[in-house]
């Protein structure tokens, strides 16, 4: 069934398609999300911080599925 | 930052900042990391069926896709757990000496600022419910004003309600006490 289905959809396009969008609703969501923490916060070191641990995690991830789409 | 945008009357004191208390963040949390798992409790279900239904799934030549999928809803999943984070930090009781301020983050672009005097306050309710509440000890506060036009404030799972509540009553009565002292106080407010 999977070979089928691989057979049926373009992989490649569609996974290129995906990490775009992703990519879109990321950035998007980043800077909703920077707007709140530098207008709303209360302390600049959790602001700090939570940037760190949030763009730390997320970017590697990025360059994780960009490095993997080229295996596709 | 927010505290430079609250406009402080000349001599308040802020006498204590107050967040929800860190089970409620922690179980939504845990909801986003569980989720975030899910892909290999699906990756431990296909290795683990039988080889009579198993022999025509193979996971090999597949380990681009699965990584790339894997990346993807972790992003998604850390999206999700940074707002959960983002509402918990950004809900907030401010007390006063003189009033109390409470910003709730419903959403993202959807905030709730309240703000009422300590000498209008009429009434403060704490509720306590369930075991882990109350082993934690987090509840609800309902705040009430004399005013009518003004609506009540609620807020779920704060720390130690009854602190809070002996300490918004105290901060009471010391306002009360200058405001019935110099009556021009009262006018002003």
């Amino acid at each position: 069934m999977i070979e089928t289905l691989s057979q049926a959809v373009d992989t490649s396009a569609l996974t290129e398609v995906l990490i775009y969008i992703l990519l879109l609703v990321y950035i998007i969501f980043s800077a909703i999300l920077i707007f709140h923490w530098k207008n709303y916060g209360t302390s600049a070191r959790v602001y700090t911080l939570t940037s760190l641990i949030y763009f730390g995690s997320t970017i590697p991830l990025f360059l994780l599925m960009f490095i993997t789409r080229m295996f596709i | 930052m927010l505290l430079e945008k609250i406009q402080l009357e000349e001599d308040e004191r802020i006498i204590t900042m107050v967040r929800k208390h860190w089970f409620i963040i922690f179980a939504e949390l845990f909801a986003v990391l569980f989720v975030a798992l899910v892909p290999f409790f699906i990756v431990i279900g296909f290795l683990a069926l039988p080889s009579e239904v198993g022999n025509n799934i193979s996971l090999t030549g597949y380990t681009p896709v699965i990584f790339y999928t894997l990346a993807g809803w972790w992003i998604l999943s850390i999206m999700v757990g940074a707002m959960i984070w983002t509402h918990f930090y950004l809900d907030l009781w401010i007390i006063t000496d003189r009033r109390i301020i409470v910003i709730e983050q419903v959403q993202f672009f959807h905030r709730k600022i309240s703000s009422f005097r300590l000498e209008r306050l009429q009434d403060i309710k704490v509720s306590i419910d369930g075991i882990i509440a109350t082993f934690l000890n987090f509840g609800t506060i309902n705040a009430q004003t004399a005013s009518a036009a003004e609506s009540n404030f609620t807020s779920v799972g704060l720390p130690d309600p009854r602190g809070l509540q002996s300490l918004i009553q105290e901060a009471m009565d010391t306002r009360l006490k200058v405001v019935y002292q110099n009556p021009d106080e009262k006018s002003q407010a």
